[in-house]
Order: structure tokens, then sequence, then C-alpha cells
């Protein structure tokens, strides 16, 4: 047993080790995704940070290296807080109540600064604060100021490591905030969210026993320009070039250069091929919960469509689509209805076991046979339908497709599923033997499972995985092509 | 499991401890655990014996009722919250100890803490003989063990766990096991720490589970030692979340503001939001499941001025439960080692890299929390032995039970009676059936009656029923949340968040049949008229229950201690005039002379110095003085637990004329002292580390006293000192004292014996004690016989030439196997030759191993001589101090024969007889034969030239003895 550079002395222990970091999908193949919406994940933020991203790289930022870019950009050893997405997303947000534009809000972080460093709903906070801080700088109450932005975890970590953490931003912030009387409120509030975010940055990059969170929040729409726009595409080009800036609306030049370019890449055709099938469900004048409810039945829909293209084109304002798009919208379609099942079955897994590191196969017979859960009765239609030659085809295609790429345990993963309903497997065997396979679930002692990787407490629902982000960037698309 | 963590410290309790149960290699298992889940109990070879004490009433219900028919396994009831998980075989036995329970949530999910500790057996037991026989405390080399052993044997059988207390009062090891059972070692740690604390007093406490009762009462165990406004006290715990809480389990911000005002620093931290609080100081990453570990850190500096530090580990939350009702057994692993200690102390402050002190804003969602923690628990549960607790009584004839129609069905009750005689410790039961008469069920008691000093500790009530436990009570701020007022009485309806499957109902203690319904209407009342409810399962049939109750007070036992006093002049023939005081008790008791304390007005205490028994009174004695008006008579244990401090004030007669006292003053400055049987050993600081379980030790009296008085006269009173209550014992001066166990504490009065006309009266010395050590050498074997030539010629030698060796080797040194192995080489031989010490003389010159030589010479023979074998440690230190030294007397006859022109020598043992005939290859010069192959050269050289104790001759290499010194051979160490 453990002894020297143990934690405890000997003879006591702790457990407590931890569950892995990176949390797999605990029923879904993570990489089928491609065949639908590559580098489309669960949250992407609004296509503006796309935008942003350009700009960076224009600016001659290597957006592949920013280690802190939600509190400053970085270039040859050089940090630039006015760059970050922090003071993009407080602008934003003090533009969209300035103007009474909701869509100006392209704030982002909610939830990744809560907590450890800021209070929730920070964002209306802060903004309310530096709203008072610019009416009376010298009297402005710093001890409130900190009292209400900051986490108590922040707070005591400044307390911990002797930071008197109003003192310092008040010196901070007064001694960067330096306006003329001639300026307006709106250019007097851009300084105030400047001289915030360079305090912030400044405290982090002062005391190295301050615990700072690497990332940039917006890092899915980064990938993204960076994987699907970016790969293959012949470089920075003209097309890429017109979306490169910093404005936090959008023109129709700017929405036709991204429909080119993502046309001009395999992964961007993947996501134009689910963008014309959701079209066809008229996104702009239905709900996302009718689009999604549709889109569960989109391989029926689609192959009993007339006139599909015309359709689809004119709602893009008779955007030319390349026929290496349109082809394989079948395909798309069955791979759409088998993510949903993927999707149910996820979220079916996260209903049964969050919170818990193990589970019996009676509880999971249990779940299936008597929870009253629509994911249960989708998944189960799934199976019914794989019986469905068309889909079989569609689907022993999909398994040769994998292999060929490689994808040995996706592929293995399909073939169980496909085991299964050969079989005639009850749906609860095939479920659990599907998150074997994935390796979520590990055998115990008699029919205990542990779970290799429990669920985070606040998962959100897995339903939503990259369809709402989708649906949210076709809309911005389509209302802005056809505007003007 | 990960390496790195295992590293660390960092383990999967459920890995081992299924390694360590499924592994085949024990087969009797005793668990102690507050919850249990079903699941595991596959975990058992099928072929073992298995014993589950569960604490928790509805997880005993749930396996009780689970049946194992794969596996024989026994589930008792028993209240514990200690979590214990000992293994064992006919020759090796393992023992975990935690925070966690034998639960899945335990195992697999909870952050706790864990120990394990492994032994021999020194004797075989099974899981049978520590439920149903009482075992000696020596059946494991394993001290921690041997405390476990003897905490759930004494707590299952209803006794006192003397041993266990023994430890924690006698010894210094490093890790020593508490308890709050009974004598409370746990709160008394706390207490005996703290009292050495002078100043910084930091007490930190890692729980889930907290409130302020609980820490209020955590407190009083030391505050009157070190006053709150100059400690500092710190709570690590979770974040409070509604599915890991249960109502007044965590602190509001009320209780944290009244808190802080009494503290000079009182500091809640609840764990991080960031990334759950995972993340050590260290950067060592931990899981983000709930802190169920429970871990008391506590530092100072001591009136010496040097910071001491000190940890339990424990199952004991910070809640009232735990410290003020104790209704529970919780055990603590107390780390007093002050290395381990700085280990603990680095490891709070890297842990506090996971939590943060809630500001204002947080303390409000915490209250908000809490509050609908305590709005959502609208009932509350009551088991059988909670209608049974408040309805059962007991007089000097008999026991009732008032039991109500309203109340749950039982029949044929029966309680067993267990019955304790609080001065000898002695046990009885006695079982009564009861009878039903009007609403009593009344049982004659025949036993109690007739004994003095008797108590009944428990009732065990067995009896048949249908409930099903528990019957949930509506609150009564709730109960209106059920009912509606209709024209004709009210409507009661169940609603989902009570359950619905229940069979009765019961209103103002009136019984309602459900029968399947929900709802149920009670005519003619008003909803104002409803005050209770309570919901009750029932069922199919009945079944026997059996329920413990612990008794608060003896009613039987008289109200007072004292009936009265009478205070007068006695005169003593051969002694003198005496003040005698006579203490009249209450004629259930049969006090012995030590539990009565006397003070005088100014509260200081005054000495007896004798005392008698007269029936069941105590006559006390005292040298005559005028210097008191009154004495003041005050009860203590163990009668104070049942008397309180309840006193008498004596007053005193006029003493007149000055007394003779020089009898008396001889008496009272000569204490008789102890020594060990068949060792006449001068050397008296050095016996009491001679003493051990094995020792046999004589009292004697001082030798002024043997020339005043007869030796007749002369006794002497022992007692063990124990923390709860230990009869003193009258002993002739023949009875040699032969301690049990080790680490009792032994004190003794002289006694002279005085017959008078009507009694006789003991005259009492001052008091002494000692400790007894664990005996640190099973065994010792001495070699005096092959080290001896065959023959010598003795006419020519001088007197301090050497005739032969007595040789010792190591491995003839069998030492306990209670001493780490680490410490075995502090051990050293002392050699007394005919009352003279001999000096050590240590030879780095073997390969392996180590051996002591003693030489004889030519001048010892024709003579006796005397050797006395000392097993010591070179220093001393708080460890080795448990540890007795050992000593061996050896008494030699050395004569010569003579043979033309050589003779031989011969060695007999006193009493035995033997010769040793060994040729002396080395002719005159007797001489241990050191072979070159053994050691190098390079270091013989060294060490002959630096002691000249060597002589290199030939191929051999030869020891040169010198008179008052023994050789000892020992491992070179390279440089």
């Amino acid at each position: 047993m453990a002894d020297e550079g143990s934690i405890l002395p000997k003879p006591f222990y702790i457990s407590g080790i931890p569950r892995k970091k990176e949390r797999p999908k605990l029923f879904r193949p993570k990489e089928l995704r491609e065949l639908v919406f590559p580098e489309i994940g669960m949250i992407m933020y609004p296509l503006y940070w796309i935008k942003y991203a350009l700009h960076l790289i224009n600016l001659g930022y290597d957006i592949s290296e920013q280690k802190y870019l939600f509190f400053w950009a970085e270039k040859e050893g050089e940090t630039n807080p006015s760059e970050s997405v922090l003071y993009y997303s407080l602008l934003s947000k003090f533009y969209s109540k300035q103007h009474g534009k909701k869509y100006l809000d392209v704030s982002v972080g909610r939830d990744w600064a809560d907590k450890w460093l800021f209070k929730s709903e920070w964002g209306d906070k802060i903004l309310n604060e530096l709203d008072k801080f610019v009416r009376d700088p010298e009297n402005f109450d710093f001890d409130s100021f900190v009292e209400n932005i900051f986490s108590s975890d922040f707070k005591t970590e400044c307390k911990n490591a002797g930071i008197i953490l109003s003192r310092v931003i008040k010196n901070k912030m007064l001694s960067k905030f330096k306006i003329s009387r001639e300026e307006s409120y709106s250019e007097i509030m851009k300084k105030a969210i400047e001289a915030f975010v360079r305090t912030i940055a400044e405290i982090f990059q002062e005391n190295d026993e301050l615990d700072i969170k690497e990332g940039a929040v917006v890092d899915p729409n980064i990938n993204f320009t960076l994987k699907v726009l970016l790969q293959n595409s012949g470089g920075f080009n003209e097309q890429l070039s017109k979306l490169a800036n910093n404005n936090f609306e959008f023109t129709k030049e700017e929405f036709k250069a991204l429909l080119n370019v993502l046309q001009s890449t395999e992964r961007g055709r993947f996501v134009l091929r689910s963008m014309l099938l959701l079209t066809y469900l008229d996104p702009l004048n239905n709900k996302n919960k009718t689009i999604i409810a549709k889109m569960r039945d989109i391989f029926e829909i689609y192959k009993r469509a007339k006139n599909f293209e015309e359709t689809v084109t004119e709602k893009f304002g008779n955007f030319r689509f390349d026929q290496s798009v349109l082809n394989g919208l079948e395909e798309s379609s069955f791979y759409w209805e088998l993510n949903f099942f993927l999707v149910d079955g996820e979220e079916i897994a996260r209903n049964l076991l969050e919170n818990r590191n193990i589970i019996k196969e009676s509880e999971i017979q249990r779940y299936f046979s008597e929870k009253n859960d629509e994911h249960v009765d989708y998944f189960k239609t799934f199976l019914i339908r794989l019986e469905d030659e068309k889909r079989r085809v569609c689907l022993t295609n999909l398994i040769s497709k994998l292999k060929r790429k490689g994808e040995r345990a996706i592929a293995n993963y399909m073939e169980k599923l496909l085991e299964g309903v050969n079989k005639h497997h009850e749906p609860y065997i095939i479920f659990l033997n599907l998150l074997l396979e994935k390796k979520t679930l590990k055998k115990e002692v008699g029919k205990i499972y542990s779970v290799v990787a429990p669920p985070p407490k606040d998962v959100p629902s897995a339903l939503f995985y990259g369809i709402e982000p989708l649906l949210d960037w076709l809309r911005v698309i389509l209302k802005g092509i056809k505007s003007e | 499991m990960s390496d790195k963590y295992f590293e660390r410290g960092i383990i999967n309790i459920k890995d081992e401890l299924y390694r360590d149960i499924s592994s085949g290699q024990f087969n009797q298992f005793l668990f102690v655990t507050y919850t249990v889940d079903p699941e595991l109990i596959e975990w058992f070879p099928p072929d073992s014996e298995v014993t589950v004490c569960i604490g928790n009433k509805e997880s005993y219900e749930k396996m009780k009722n689970n049946g194992f028919s794969n596996r024989n396994v026994r589930f008792m009831l028993t209240d514990v919250h200690a979590k214990i998980y000992l293994m064992w075989n006919h020759e090796k036995i393992k023992c975990w100890f935690g925070s966690f329970n034998f639960s899945t949530r335990g195992l697999f999910e909870s952050i706790e803490w864990a120990a394990f500790f492994e032994g021999k057996l020194v004797k075989e037991f099974t899981v049978y003989d520590v439920l149903d026989r009482d075992l000696t405390s020596q059946l494991t080399d394993n001290i921690v063990i041997n405390q476990l052993l003897d905490l759930i044997n004494s707590k299952l059988r209803k006794k006192d766990p003397s041993f266990c207390d023994n430890v924690f009062q006698n010894s210094s090891f490093e890790i020593v096991l508490l308890h709050t059972q009974g004598t409370n070692t746990l709160g008394r740690c706390i207490s005996r720490v703290l009292s050495k604390a002078n100043s910084d007093v930091k007490i930190t406490y890692i729980t889930p589970y907290m409130n302020k009762s609980g820490i209020i009462n955590f407190c009083k165990l030391f505050e009157s030692q070190i006053p709150l406004n100059e400690v500092e006290f710190r709570i690590l715990t979770n974040r409070p979340e509604p599915s890991s809480y249960q109502e007044g389990m965590f602190l509001k911000s009320d209780d944290l503001r009244d808190l802080k005002r009494k503290f000079k620093e009182f500091i809640l931290l609840k764990r991080k939001s960031r990334d759950g609080g995972t993340i050590l100081r260290d950067g060592t990453e931990i899981s983000d499941d709930f802190i169920h570990l429970k871990l008391i850190h506590i530092s100072f500096t001591n009136t010496d001025g040097i910071e001491e530090r000190h940890t339990i580990f424990t199952s004991a939350n910070l809640t009232e439960r735990a410290w003020k009702d104790g209704e529970n057994l919780e055990i603590g692993l107390w780390v007093r080692d002050q290395a381990k200690n700085e280990v603990v102390s680095k490891f709070i402050e890297n842990f506090m890299a996971c939590f943060s002190e809630p500001d204002e804003d947080e303390l409000k969602e915490i209250d908000k929390v809490i509050e609908d923690l305590e709005r959502r628990k609208k009932t509350d549960d009551y088991w059988i032995e909670d209608f049974l607790k408040d309805r059962l009584t007991l007089d000097e004839e008999s026991v009732k039970i008032k039991w109500s129609p309203h109340l749950p069905r039982i029949h044929e009750p029966i309680c067993k009676l267990y019955m304790k005689n609080i001065i000898t410790g002695e046990r009885l039961e006695e079982t009564v059936k009861l009878e039903k008469s009007g609403e009593y069920y009344i049982g004659k008691i025949k036993k109690l009656t007739s004994l003095r000093n008797n108590i009944v500790d428990y009732i065990e009530v067995l009896l048949k029923t249908d409930f099903d436990p528990p019957e949930k009570r509506i609150k009564s701020n709730y109960i209106r949340e059920y009912l509606t007022q209709v024209s004709d009485g009210v409507i009661f309806r169940l609603k989902g968040d009570i359950g619905k499957e229940w069979d009765e109902i019961v209103i103002n203690e009136e019984v309602y049949s459900l029968n399947d319904n929900i709802e149920i209407k009670i005519p003619n009342k008003n909803i104002h008229d409803i005050s209770s409810i309570s919901l009750r399962k029932l069922k199919s049939s009945a079944e026997n229950v059996r329920v413990l109750i612990k008794l608060e007070g003896q009613q039987y036992f008289g109200r007072n201690f004292f009936i009265g006093s009478e205070a007068s002049i006695d005169k003593l023939d051969g002694v003198g005039k005496l003040l005698k005081v006579v203490i009249n008790v209450n004629d259930k008791l049969d006090p012995p002379f030590d539990v009565i304390k006397f003070t005088d007005h100014d509260s200081n205490p005054v000495d007896y110095i004798g005392f008698s028994k007269e029936d069941s009174n105590v006559i006390y004695y005292f040298k005559p003085t005028s210097k008191y008006k009154s004495l003041k008579a005050e009860v203590k244990a163990p009668y104070n637990s049942y008397f309180g401090n309840e006193s008498i004030i004596i007053k005193l007669p006029n003493v007149g004329t000055k007394s003779e006292t020089k009898l008396l003053d001889v008496l009272s400055s000569s204490r008789f002292h102890h020594e060990l049987v068949g060792i006449e050993f001068q050397d008296e600081s050095a016996i009491d580390k001679l003493i051990s379980e094995d020792s046999k030790i004589r009292i004697k009296p001082d030798q002024k006293l043997l020339e005043l008085f007869d030796i007749n006269q002369f006794k002497y009173i022992y007692k063990e000192e124990a923390l709860f209550y230990k009869c003193p014992k009258l002993c002739s001066i023949d009875d040699e004292i032969t301690p049990s166990e080790p680490f009792l504490r032994i004190s003794y009065w002289g006694v002279v014996e005085i017959k008078s006309k009507d009694r006789t009266i003991y005259l009492l010395t001052p008091k002494s004690s000692f400790i007894v050590r664990k005996n640190l050498v099973k065994e010792l074997s001495i070699d005096d016989r092959r080290l001896f030539p065959l023959e010598l010629p003795i006419s020519k030698m001088k007197e301090d030439e050497p005739i032969g060796w007595i040789k010792i080797d190591q491995n003839d040194i069998k030492i306990t196997n209670e001493l780490h192995s680490n410490f075995k080489e502090k051990i050293q031989l002392e050699v007394l030759k005919n009352g003279k010490r001999l000096q050590l003389q240590e030879l780095p010159v073997l390969r392996t191993g180590q051996a002591y030589y003693i030489p004889m010479f030519r001048g010892d023979i024709n003579t006796t001589v005397d050797l006395i074998f000392i097993v010591k440690f070179k220093e001393d230190d708080s460890y080795l101090s448990n540890f007795s030294w050992a000593i061996q007397r050896k008494t030699y006859e050395i004569d010569y024969e003579r043979k033309k022109k050589m003779g031989r020598v011969c060695i007999k043992e006193k009493n035995k007889k033997y010769m040793i005939q060994i040729k002396d290859e080395t002719n005159a010069n007797s001489s241990i034969p050191i072979k070159e192959a053994f050691v190098t050269s390079s270091i013989l050289e060294d060490v002959s030239r630096e002691r000249g104790l060597i002589r290199i001759k030939r191929n051999e290499v030869c020891l040169v003895p010198k008179r008052d010194m023994f050789i000892a051979l020992k491992k070179f160490r390279r440089h």
C-alpha cells in the first residue's frame, strides 16, 4: 500500500478517484455527427463568433493557440483584453440593451464564468454596476461591486492569496478609465467595459496563485471555423475575407459568402444537406419543437416530397447549390433518423445513469417496461423501423463506410445494433448491450453494472444535441439572405 | 486502479474491500455499519460465517426481509453508527475502518476515509464467540484489532470495554481506538488533548453533516479549559443539496452568525463550485462526489510552548446525535504520532483549495435549501421502541408496560432484564413474562430486590406484532393539508407526498381501517378537533420482534445515597485516639470504601487513614484533629451516575487534648512497594519498566512498619484503575498480583489490619501504582553449553584467563509481533554478573545476524555465578514505553575436575544437571572462532586496532575477553 508521497499518513486512505475528465457520450458514438452536421456540437454560439474567429485570424492571431481567449487575445507575447470574448460579450450585451435589439446580444460564457469567477447572471450585473460607475467613478462603491459581481469561490481565493479585491479593482479601474467631456454615453460605457476587462486580465496576470480557467467559450465556433470552413478551402480566400470582421450584424453578402465556403468543402456539404432537409420543414414559420418532431420522420418525408429542391432553393433566395450537395439527401435523412435513435438512447441513458455509479439490470428492465418516457417509445419505434429493407441497406452501407474509414469501434457498435434487431432481442437488452459495447457500463458482480463515467449532475437534455444551434444558424441565414 | 492515485493514498475502497471479502482467504466476517445494500451480500464466500450489525432501522428491515438463501448471513439491529469490517480465518485477521457504510453509495460513490489493520490470531475464535461469549483481550497480535474486538464484544455482551479503554488511558501508541460507548473515550480524548493547549488552538472538522447543537456539545468537551473566543474553528463540508441532506443537518445563516460571535474565528467552508471543488492545492484531482468522510484535526501550542497536532479519523458527524445523545456507537482512530499529524495538516491545507466561504447571497440560498428540506418532511417516524420507551416502567417488584388500544397490536410480551452489580461488574439476567391487566402488561421481578448494588442496564422486550414499522405521524402544522371539512364531519385524504399504501390510520387516538381507500370520513367532527394523525402499515401475520430499551435512571435504587452520618472519637489499642466517621447508606447499596470523598469547608480534600465495614455502612478513620469543625462527604463513581454529586455534611466532635499521632505519621509516610517475584533487582526505577501481563508482582511493606507491627497484620488492597469503576480487593501479603492483560494501571494501598473488639479496622498507607506494559520478549533462550572447551590447562591459567562463553543469539530473543519491526534495532541486552553491570562492547564484524557473548573466567571456577539478563531499549520514547523490558536470571555453579595435566570445567545451572564437554581447539585461549569467510579482513583489522578485542592468529580470528565486559558481534555497515 501507499506510503511516502501519500496525502494521508499510513494506514489511512481516502476514496475519491475522479471519474474521467472527458465525459464520453453515454450511448451515442460521437463521430456519427460527421454524417449529419460535422463539428456542430451540443452547444454552438451565435454565427457572429465565426466572424470573430476570422477577424482574429485577419489581425494575425493564431486562433488555435489562444489559451485564455475569454480574457485576452495573445500574439507574440502581447496580450490584448480588448479583443477578448469577454469584451465583445459585454459590448454586444450593452449594445443590445441600448438599442433594444435582442439579436445584437451575442454574449457567451454565462455558465462558463459563473460560480468560479462571477455570480450567476453576471453579464447584466456587470453592466448595471458599470452604469453606476461611469456616472460617478470617484464615489463608486467598489466593495458592493465586488460583493455583487464575484463568486464566493473567487473571493475566497483572493482572500487566501492576500488580495484585497475591492482595493485592487478600484485602483486599476480608475487608472484605466479616462474619458473626455464630449464623449457619448455609449462611448463612455465602451471604455468602462474595456477598463473592466483589462482589470480582470491584469488581476489574473499579476497573481499566479489565482486559478484562472483556460478557454474561449466559443471554442466550438472556432473549431467549426478551422475544421469546416478553413480546411481544404484553399486558405484565407476572398469569400472568407468577406466574413472577417467584428460587426455584430451580418450582411447579405456575408451570408452568401458563408454558403459558398460551406459548399466548397466535403464537411461543409454535410452541413448544407442537413440545412436543406430542415429548410423543407419551414423553420421560419415553425417552432423548433415542431421541426424536430417532423425531423424524426424525415426519411419518409423526403421520400414522398415533390419539388424538394425547388422548394428549398427558393427559401435560400435562389442561391445556386452544387449538385454535389443535393446528391445524398436520402442517405442524410436516414442518418438523421439514426441520430434521433442515438439521441433517444442517450437521453434514456442520462436519465437512468444520472447521479449514480452503479445500476442493476432489473432497474433498466423496469425503466423500459414501466417508465412513461417518450424516448423509450421512440427507441422501440426505431428498432421496428429497422425491419425496413431500405433502412437496413443504409445501415449496412454505413457500417461498411465506417470500416473503410477505420472507425472500428463505431462499426462494431452499429453491428451490435443490427445483431440485436436480427436476433429480436428485447429493446432493454439491446440498450444494455450497446452501453456495454460503448464501455459506458462495466459488468460487476451478479447483475450489477458500474457506470464507468457517470453523467454530470446538471447535464442538459441530449435531445437538443446540435439541432437547435443548427436551426438558430439556419434561421439567421434564411432571414438575412432574403432581406434587403 | 490508477497507480498514480494509489501512490497518493487515494484508493478505490470498493475494489479493495471486494478483493478482501471475495478472495476466499477469510471465512469469518463481522461487519458493523449504519446502512447496507442487499446486492453486496453476494460478495461473501458462500460457506463463510457472516454477521452484519446494522444501525439504521430501515436498512435492517430491508435486509431482514430480503432472504439470502445462498448465504449464511445474520443481521442484527444494533445501535451503531460506526463502520467496521472485520474478517479473519484460523490464523490471520484484517480489519477495515472508515467513514463508509457497506452500501453502494459508501463503496462506489462518496468520498470517504479508510484504514486497515492486519494481525495474526493468538487464539482461534469465531464470529459466534464474539457475539455470544466474553472474550479475552489478547486474541490477536495487533493492539488496535484487540481494542476493537474488546469493544465489539463488550458492546454486544453489554459489558464495559476495559481493555479498549486501558489502551486509551495507559498506553502511548501512535494510533488508538476511541469510542462513544459509556466511558466515551472519543469525547475524553478531545478533552484530554485540549487540556494541554495553551494558545493558537485551531480545530478543523471535515464532515458532511453538522448542526449548531452538535458544535456546542462538541465544544463543551473543552471550553472549560480553553475559552471559545480563543479557538479558531473551521468546518469543511459539501455544498448543501436537497438530494444529499436531511433536515437539521446543515448550518443556517443565523446559526453561523451566532457561532461567529462565540469563537475567535468560525469559518464554514463549503465545496467550491469550480470543477466541483476537485482540485487540491498540489494539483491532485479527486472526484466531485459527496464528502462523507469525518475527520477532526486539532493543533495548538502546548503549555511547554511546543506546537502539537492531533487527528481523529471518526464516524461521528458534527451533530447533536453524535456529540450529545451518544445513542449510537461511534468510533475514532486517534493519531498521536506528530509526524503522521504533520502529514494530515498538509492534507488539510491541500484540501482547503477545494472549498470556499459562502457569501451573503449563498447563505441565503443555503437557508432556502434547508427551509425547503424542513418543509418537505411532513411526518415523524415511530418505531415499536418509540412506543415502548415512554410506556415501560420499572419498580422494585415489577416491570409494567402501559398499552392503549390505539397503539399497534402486541401479544405475549416478555421482558428480559439485563442486570449488573455496579461494584463487582457481575451480570445477571432475569426473564419476566408479562400478563395483561387492564391497560397494563405487568410482570413480577424476583432477583432485583434481593441483591445490593444491582442495576438494570437494559430491558430486552420480546413480543409479537403485525405492526410494520415505521408509523408516520403527520406533524401538527401539516395536519390540515390532508383534511377537508364537510357538513357532517371531516374527510381525511391521502396524498402522494406521504405515500398511499397504508392499512390503518389513527386519528385522535382512534384507529380506522383504510381498506385500500385513500380517504376516510370522520363523522361529526370539526377540522379543529383533529390534533393527531398517524399512518400505519400491517404485516399479513404477527411476527416476533426484539427491542432493546436502555433505561434512564434506576427508580428502585431509592432517592438518596446517604441516609445519615455520625462522628465520634475512638481509641484503638496500640494506635491511640482516632476520629471515627460512620456513613450510613441506602440499604439497596453496599459501597466499598473508595466511593466517597471527603473535603473540608474550603473544598480541600481530606484523607482518611483507615476504614472499616459494618453491614452496608462504611466507617472512616481520620487522624484526630481540631483543624476542621465539619467534613463534607460526597459520593463518587460509580454511584454518582445515579445520585449525582450527592453530599452530606458531618459535624465533627471536639478532639480535646492533643493526641499522640507518631504511629499514624509513620503509617502515612511509609509506602508499601512492589517487586517482581523471583527477581531481586536493586534498580527500583527499572522495576516498573519490567512489569508486563506475564509478570508476577509482590507487594511488600516498608522496613519501618515491619518494626512496628506484627507481620500477620500486613495486607494490601489493590485495584485496577479504569475509566469505569473497578472494585478494590483486599489481599494477603503473600498473594501475588498477576495482571490479566497489558495497559492496566494498578493501584495499591498498604494495609495494617487492627482487630478491635467488634470489628476489623484497615489502616492505610499511601497509594502507589504501576502500569502493566505489553510483554516485549516472548522467549529468551540462552546457550550456556556449547562454548566451553572440553579440556583446559586450568592449573597453568591465571584468574582472569577465559574458560568459555555464554551466548545469546539475537534470533533466540523472540520479540512480540506488536512491536513495529523498525524498532527492533533499538533493543539491546544488559547483563549483570553477580550484581555488577557488565560493559557492552559492540563489534561490527558479522555479515549477518547479531549475538551476545558473556565470558567466564578461571576465577569463576568453584564459585556460584549469578547472571541477570535484561532485554531493554537503548533509549526511551513514547512508543517504546508501551512495551516492558524482559528480565531473566540464571545462577550457575562452575566446578573443575582435574585430569592429569588437563582438567574439565563443569558448568551447571543451579538445580539443573548437565555438563559441557566441548573440545577446545584453541587450547588455553578460549575464544569464539570467527571464520574469516564471514568477515572482511580490512574490517577485522580496523576493529582489532581500535579495540584490541580481536586477535588474528593463523587462520582464525579470536575474541580476547576482558573482565567486566561482554561482547555483541553485530552486522557491519559499509561506508
